[in-house]
């Protein structure tokens, strides 16, 4: 049994109405009002994720860049393929870090990179070109301008800019032009001679100063004379060194890919 | 055109038959020497022997540290080559001696003598053999590798005073 059902029926005062119905009014405005408010709290979640996003990007930009004073020095760790010493004043940034791909972007400085990796995995960007690492020890120091210079102390390196490539081995040197991109390479035992002649990109001197490590030069040399200077240069090879069987001439100079390969695979013996 | 020797024809003139003796004669002195140039690429393709160079010849990084690469020539079957090496120093008048490891590189028939041994003046002393033919050489190494000037090379394993002279040959102070 239910004791609602044995009490009295009762009227209402008149009062407690009023007060319902003011109560139920009071509500339905907060209501109107609610709406207002979840649009600025959207707002302002949308300027605080766009506000993160851009601290997020500038930051990463510039927290990319890694810097030493005119007296610091710093390593970095290249995965498990090696290091790279940062000398004084020297800027850049790590633009990948993949298995695939290490890549480095130097903005000016000098650095000294330690590789031990198959090649074509480690590359440094730089204005005036890319060095590509083909298994090395190299220092290279880039000015604010792009110019420099690749030293090369174990392996090969590739600078390439445009198509242009100076392939250095150890103890060979290149310069890099702003704009220009690899010089020729040389041997750093080279003469002055050959220095100064390399260095002015006098053909006759370069050719009659030449010894036979200098082949190195003269490899690099092949492809970029005129072509009606092309057989001087296969010929000087040719007096200092003895081509081996199987390298045509006319083959080296037209340029045969595979055929230029192997004259630079044979000539390193003599370097 | 009428063949006539040795007659003038049609403004050419034609070069009379050689008699049976001129050939002969020609046949004679011309055969050894045929001869000989035949045999002597062959002779220079079967000389058996050792040729070194930098580390980058390898073309390998693996051995881009190596002291130097060699590799061997006129060993008509590659598979065939024994190589060895071996270190030898003198300090004040003690002789010492290493055998060095070889490493294969990634190029068929080209080795590598990776830097086993203490600082100092070395020679290295490498020996092949590819069947009966035989080859030798000796190295010298300073500190910047090996020293292609004063590296000599055999047709046969250098003989005890041969790695004597070379390591006499050491100038005061070394190899630069």
């Amino acid at each position: 049994m239910n004791i609602r059902d044995h009490l009295p029926l009762v009227q209402a005062p008149e009062s407690v109405w009023n007060a319902i119905e003011a109560a139920i009014r009071q509500g339905k405005q907060d209501e109107k009002r609610k709406v207002p408010r979840r649009r600025v709290a959207w707002a302002a979640a949308a300027a605080i994720f766009i506000l993160a996003g851009g601290v997020y990007w500038f930051g990463v930009r510039q927290a990319g860049w890694i810097e030493t004073n005119g007296s610091a020095r710093r390593t970095l760790r290249i995965a498990d393929i090696g290091s790279v010493d940062m000398g004084p004043n020297t800027r850049l940034r790590i633009a990948a870090d993949r298995a695939d791909q290490h890549r480095l972007t130097l903005a000016h400085g000098a650095i000294y990179a330690k590789i031990s990796a198959p090649p074509r995995l480690f590359f440094v960007d730089t204005k005036s070109g890319t060095a590509i690492d083909l298994g090395c020890e190299y220092a290279m120091n880039i000015g604010e301008d792009g110019s420099g210079v690749l030293h090369v102390t174990k392996g090969w390196v590739s600078f390439q800019w445009h198509g242009l490539e100076s392939l250095v081995p150890a103890g060979a040197l290149c310069r890099i032009r702003p704009a220009k991109g690899p010089g020729l390479p040389y041997f750093e035992d080279a003469t002055q001679e050959f220095v100064r002649a390399v260095d002015q990109g006098a053909l006759d001197s370069i050719i009659g100063s030449a010894r036979v490590r200098d082949t190195l030069t003269l490899w690099h040399l092949l492809s970029r004379v005129a072509p009606g200077d092309r057989a001087r240069v296969y010929d000087r090879i040719a007096v200092l060194t003895p081509v081996p069987a199987g390298i045509s001439r006319g083959r080296v100079l037209a340029l045969d890919p595979e055929t230029l390969n192997r004259l630079k695979e044979e000539l390193a013996w003599k370097w | 055109m009428e063949m006539v020797e040795g007659k003038k024809i049609g403004g050419k003139k034609i070069a009379p038959r050689p008699s049976n003796v001129a050939m002969k004669t020609a046949r004679h002195r011309l055969l050894p020497l045929a001869m000989l140039l035949c045999a002597s690429p062959l002779a220079w393709a079967q000389a058996f022997t050792f040729e070194i160079a930098s580390p980058v010849a390898a073309q390998d990084f693996r051995v881009k540290s190596a002291a130097f690469v060699f590799r061997t020539t006129g060993c008509p079957e590659a598979e065939k080559v024994e190589v060895s090496a071996t270190g030898q120093s003198l300090a004040g008048t003690e002789r010492k001696s290493v055998v060095l490891k070889v490493v294969a590189s990634s190029k068929p028939g080209v080795y590598a003598v990776l830097q086993q041994w203490e600082t100092g003046q070395w020679i290295v002393i490498l020996k092949g053999s590819c069947g009966q033919a035989q080859a030798g050489a000796i190295i010298p190494v300073g500190p910047h590798g090996f020293v292609r000037e004063a590296s000599k090379f055999y047709s046969r394993p250098p003989a005890a005073a041969e790695i004597d002279a070379a390591i006499k040959a050491i100038p005061p102070g070394g190899y630069k």
